[in-house]
């Protein structure tokens, strides 16, 4: 009887050990279960060790007292966000990789071979080479574009916003209530040939002066790399203007007063306090842009032509048209690995230290 | 669904256009039209019951007093009938029905519809049951144009639902002239202003007549590499401006498109709003396609459905699908019990072209596995995506 | 001071408004170089409107502001030889403490190295030397408070304007900056402006005060001069604790005023004639710490009777609460290692002052006898 006490007592006291292995058993366990890994009998013996491992901490947590329960209160709080990850992100990845290096038995099987299929990646960067490097051109400069548009703006608002300031947002937020697709099919409709902007630029002559800077393409607006772009713009906006504007938002304005009371022009002010104090608010603006803007294909879908499809239009075809999967899943863990990469370069020039 | 002028109706594939757009964002219409689809399913106890997964607005409702062909059906022979409308796309359709029968599960379908190059898919990789003929008196009404067809040439696997054409729409506003020639579409007077359908068949197979390429007799990509070439050229070049599916209508309306290829039956429907919008066959040939019925192996209710396939191949009962659906009938005897119901449309010329615009259209060949697959993704690798 | 008595900022008839409200009125004043200069009120008084408009940040609406004997007031901030050391410090946070003192240099285009050599001498009067590279997050508020100085004194201006410069830190340390703040405006020579509300943290430092009430300044003089003749009511009662008893000038005895109090006695107050005419309203001020309590009779006639209602024991101190017949309450301070009476609360006591203590005041106060300074109470009642 005591010497099941010091046992249970020991247990308890290292229930954050014991916690943190259940929790590792469990997402391991919900990996092979989402990725298939496993197959007859041997999924029967999974799922018991996960309702064991799971039922084990509970019975930890009931019976071990206060000090376990504290211990293991953590690894409570983390485990869905965990498990959910397990099953539904580290699993599809995995899948994902799998069968990017797959191939499939014949056309229109569903079943796939792994066999350290290489080619997947050679034919993915070399037939999808220019859509590759496009939807980063695009993503990159419509970025660019979205800071040139956005930054003046959540300044305005932040700073001479007065107490109109969550009017003011709100009239930048509401256009998004609408579905990104009805919003992006309603841009096809304005920039129609015969749509009311081409009239009007025609009218003042811009057309020609547009058409030499290569905005324009015989006498269209639609269907052009220009379009897709500012589709791209449009659509993504909001998610670079509203995290400057928390980071301009968030500025003392007696810095700026300190800053001029120190000598500092109001330009100088600017570029030495504003605009390093709302550098973290570009910086998660450019994240929450590029990144979805380099995968988007809805942009490239509407308002652009055959010569500026992007890799998620690719992605989305190999998978939904060609019913090529292999491909198709290299391609998208190319483009998942490159986003990583230029994000990881990005953190690494422009640093992070000072968002925390 | 509820209004009975056929002229009113949102098309098939105009329909497409708009859920087509929802289905790019990954949103699984199929699945939520299916699961809709099956809820009037009613099984009368004992009786045969039946269900066919059909495209959108592709027969004609019970609605103002006017009896659909499903109830008449239902009246007519006892048999208890589901009617789904699933069918949205057949490469997503293939998609989701690919695991089940390529697995040798029976799905829950008796009959599809699916085009007839995705029907030629289908029966050469064994997916489909034969037709009980002995069931099918009516089979004999079958259009001659439809015997032992390309996509299946034995004619045992597939029946013709319903039919249409492919050839050129242009607006005429915009054109400023008549247009007669698919080497029209090339003509850098329209640079960026052209529409292609992302309907491979339709698009290569009429850039193929036009270059005196029988796309009915196509057996290899070499065969009809010269229409690749050319319609990659024109999308170097820029003269195309968009591969669409049915929404070119948008764009014809709007002006964006000079001209695009497009399909006889939309056009049909548009030129009544719209009377700028043309459409013809061109002078080299138009192609001609159709959608199927056919039996999914492993169908446990063919001989219902062959109840099913001989009641709409009686003409008079086809005549009212075709009132409705306004596309081309396979039924022979349609035109006179058409005229019954309505004088004007049995007239229409696009509606049953005359044995000389017949003998221009061709269908395009079915293709084997890999030639297929060479076609898809050639024809892929231009269209940009 | 410097030995010329030169003025470095001048206020000349300076009023500010806002539409209809007078935030200052007619401020009428000049600093001289070298002085710790207070600006006393409680909030809304005008102070900081009037601190902003010699830093630049306001302009006034009338009147002019001079500094250095030119009138600046349509000068903007980043032209103006003054800095301003801002209520919460306003140190840039993305910036080590040395850039932080280097800004304002940097600013005006000062060759790097002579930077360098003076911002490491003005953090070493700050004794901050050892920060230099640290973040403003990673200091206390002593020394961020210090920051402040030194980013703003670095630049040598004509005059330093601290906005409640102690108010974010707690007592200890405030009152060790109050001595820190003193000793590094002696070592620097230039003048302190300060704004506060606080009157313990201006009579501490302040060569002079200028006491400031709803937009106008009510008096202007060393802290010795306000606490001990204050110009007005609102004066006697915000600088430290006062008595106010109400009463009216009976007859003039020589240079003293004979007063009638309303409580009852009639006292004579040295020195105070001249001012105040026979009938007039006034009220005698009588400082607690002047006050002497015993529970014996008083035979000097500068005296008044109640009952011990409050005994409160304060280390050096003691503080009683006085009822007058009248039921005006007296607060007396009494040292409480003297031979303290021993009365019990409740008891009869006798409250007496020397005739020269009392200072007469124009008008009757709002509340008679004990007007403790309560900063929380004028606070919330503005």
């Amino acid at each position: 009887m005591t010497a099941m006490v010091v046992r249970q007592n020991r247990i308890a006291r290292n229930a954050d050990r014991v916690g943190l292995g259940a929790m590792i058993v469990a997402s391991i366990c919900l990996v092979v279960l989402g990725t298939r890994l496993v197959s007859g009998p041997m999924v029967s013996v999974i799922v018991l060790t996960l309702i064991l491992d799971l039922v084990g901490v509970l019975v930890l947590a009931t019976r071990g007292g206060p000090e376990a329960r504290r211990l293991l209160a953590p690894y409570g709080l983390l485990k869905p966000g965990m498990l959910w990850l397990a099953l539904f992100f580290l699993a599809p990845v995995w899948s994902l990789i799998r069968i990017s290096l797959s191939t499939k038995e014949s056309r229109f099987s569903v079943n796939y071979d792994f066999n350290w299929a290489f080619q997947n990646y050679t034919k993915a960067f070399s037939d999808f080479g220019s859509q590759f490097q496009r939807a980063f051109l695009y993503a990159a400069i419509a970025t660019v574009l979205t800071i040139a548009i956005g930054y003046p703006l959540a300044y305005v608002i932040a700073f001479r916003g007065g107490k109109y300031k969550n009017i003011l947002l709100g009239l930048v937020v509401i256009p998004f209530f609408t579905s990104y697709l009805i919003r992006t099919i309603a841009w096809s409709t304005i920039l129609a040939d015969r749509g009311f902007v081409v009239r009007a630029m025609n009218a003042v002559g811009l057309g020609n002066v547009f058409e030499w800077l290569n905005i324009m393409e015989n006498g269209k607006l639609l269907n052009t790399p220009t379009a897709v772009i500012g589709g791209l713009t449009y659509n993504f906006l909001p998610f670079m203007l509203l995290p400057i504007y928390v980071s301009l938002e968030k500025i003392d304005v007696n810095l700026v007063n300190a800053a001029g009371d120190l000598y500092s022009s109001a330009t100088r002010a600017f570029r030495k306090v504003v605009l390093p104090l709302s550098i973290p608010g570009v910086f998660a603006g450019t994240l929450l842009t590029f990144i979805p803007a380099a995968g988007d294909f809805v942009n490239a879908q509407f308002l652009g032509n055959p010569n500026t499809t992007m890799i998620g239009n690719s992605i989305q075809d190999q998978f939904l048209k060609q019913n090529n999967y292999p491909v198709a899943s290299a391609m998208a863990a190319v483009l998942m690995v490159s986003i990583a990469t230029l994000v990881l370069m990005y953190t690494r020039i422009f640093g992070t230290e000072d968002l925390a | 669904m509820s209004t009975p002028t056929p002229n009113n109706q949102m098309t098939r594939r105009q329909f497409l256009a708009r859920t087509g757009a929802l289905g790019a964002l990954g949103l699984s219409l199929p699945a939520i039209l299916a699961a809709c689809g099956g809820s009037d399913s009613s099984s009368d106890g004992g009786s045969e019951s039946l269900f066919f997964d059909n495209w959108p607005l592709y027969i004609d409702p019970t609605a103002d007093g006017l009896t659909g062909t499903v109830d008449r059906f239902m009246a007519a022979t006892g048999v208890s009938m589901t009617y789904g409308e699933g069918y949205n796309d057949n490469n997503e359709y293939f998609a989701k029905i690919q695991p089940l029968l390529g697995a040798g599960k029976p799905i829950e379908a008796d009959i599809i519809a699916p085009t007839f190059w995705m029907a030629g898919r289908l029966i050469n990789l064994g997916w489909t049951e034969k037709l009980p003929k002995d069931l099918i008196p009516n089979f004999s009404n079958i259009e001659d144009v439809y015997v032992n067809p390309t996509w299946d040439p034995t004619g045992e696997y597939s029946m013709p639902w319903q039919a249409g054409t492919a050839g050129i729409a242009y607006n005429i506003d915009v054109t400023g002239r008549e247009i007669k020639s698919v080497a029209d579409l090339f003509d850098p007077e329209f640079k960026g202003k052209i529409g292609m359908l992302t309907e491979m068949r339709d698009t290569i197979g009429l850039i193929c007549m036009s270059l005196g390429i029988d796309p009915s007799k196509i057996t290899s990509f070499e065969d009809a590499a010269p229409a690749f070439e050319k319609l990659a050229q024109a999308k170097n070049d820029g003269q195309i401006r968009a591969f669409t599916g049915n929404d070119y209508t948008d764009d014809l309306v709007s002006g964006n498109f000079a001209a695009c290829v497009g399909w006889s039956g939309d056009v049909l429907q548009l030129g009544k709003d719209s009377p700028n919008v043309r459409f013809v066959i061109p002078e080299e040939g138009g192609t001609s396609w159709c959608d199927t019925m056919i039996l999914p192996k492993g169908v446990p209710n063919a001989s219902a459905a062959a109840k099913f396939m001989n009641f709409c191949y009686d003409p008079v009962q086809a005549a009212q699908i075709t009132q409705y659906v306004q596309y081309l009938s396979p039924v022979k005897g349609v035109r006179d019990e058409l005229a019954k119901l309505d004088p004007e449309l049995a007239e229409n010329p696009l509606l049953f072209p005359d044995d000389a615009t017949n003998a221009r259209l061709r269908s395009f060949a079915t293709l084997s596995e890999d030639v297929e697959a060479k076609f898809d993704e050639e024809f892929s690798a231009i269209t940009g995506a | 001071m410097g030995e010329l008595e030169s003025d470095v900022i001048v206020l000349d008839h300076v009023s500010k408004r806002y539409g209809d409200f007078v935030a200052v009125h007619d401020a009428n004043f000049s600093i001289a170089t070298g002085e710790f200069f207070a600006m006393l009120g409680p909030s809304g008084c005008g102070k900081t409107t009037t601190l902003k408009m010699i830093a630049g940040f306001e302009q006034p609406t009338a009147g002019r502001v001079m500094l250095d004997g030119i009138d600046v007031s349509d000068v903007p901030p980043y032209k103006r030889n003054v800095n301003t050391v801002f209520q919460q410090y306003a140190l840039f946070p993305h910036m080590s403490v040395f850039d932080n003192v280097a800004f304002g240099p940097r600013s005006k285009k000062v060759d790097e190295s002579k930077i360098k050599t003076s911002v490491m001498e003005m953090l070493e009067i700050v004794r901050l030397s050892d920060f230099a590279q640290r973040k403003p997050s990673q200091l206390s508020g002593g020394q961020q408070q210090r920051v402040a100085l030194a980013r703003a004194l670095v630049n040598y201006p004509s005059a330093l304007l601290l906005d409640e410069p102690l108010a974010a830190l707690d007592l200890k340390l405030r009152e060790a900056m109050q001595i820190e703040l003193k000793r590094i405006q002696r070592e620097v020579g230039i003048s302190f402006i300060f704004v506060t509300h606080d009157q313990g943290e201006a009579l501490t430092m302040s060569d002079r005060i200028a006491v400031m009430s709803q937009g106008h300044v009510e008096q202007i003089g060393s802290p010795q001069e306000i606490y001990r003749s204050p110009a007005s009511l609102f004066v006697a009662g915000f600088i430290g604790s006062a008595n106010l008893l109400p009463g009216t000038v009976q007859s003039h005895d020589g240079a003293d005023a004979v007063v009638a109090l309303k409580a009852g006695s009639t006292i004579r107050v040295v020195g105070q004639s001249s001012a105040h005419a026979v009938g007039a309203h006034v009220s005698v001020m009588l400082r607690p710490e002047r006050l002497r309590p015993s529970d014996q009779a008083d035979a000097s006639g500068q005296s008044l009777h109640g009952t011990l209602t409050d005994l409160v024991f304060q280390g050096a101190t003691a503080r009683m609460i006085v009822r007058l017949a009248d039921g005006t309450e007296l607060t007396c301070l009494a040292d409480s290692s003297a031979r303290m009476p021993q009365i019990a609360v409740g008891a009869n006591i006798n409250v007496s002052w020397e005739a020269d203590c009392g200072y007469v005041l124009a008008g009757w106060p709002e509340k008679a006898g004990s007007n403790t300074t309560d900063i929380d109470h004028i606070e919330s009642t503005l």
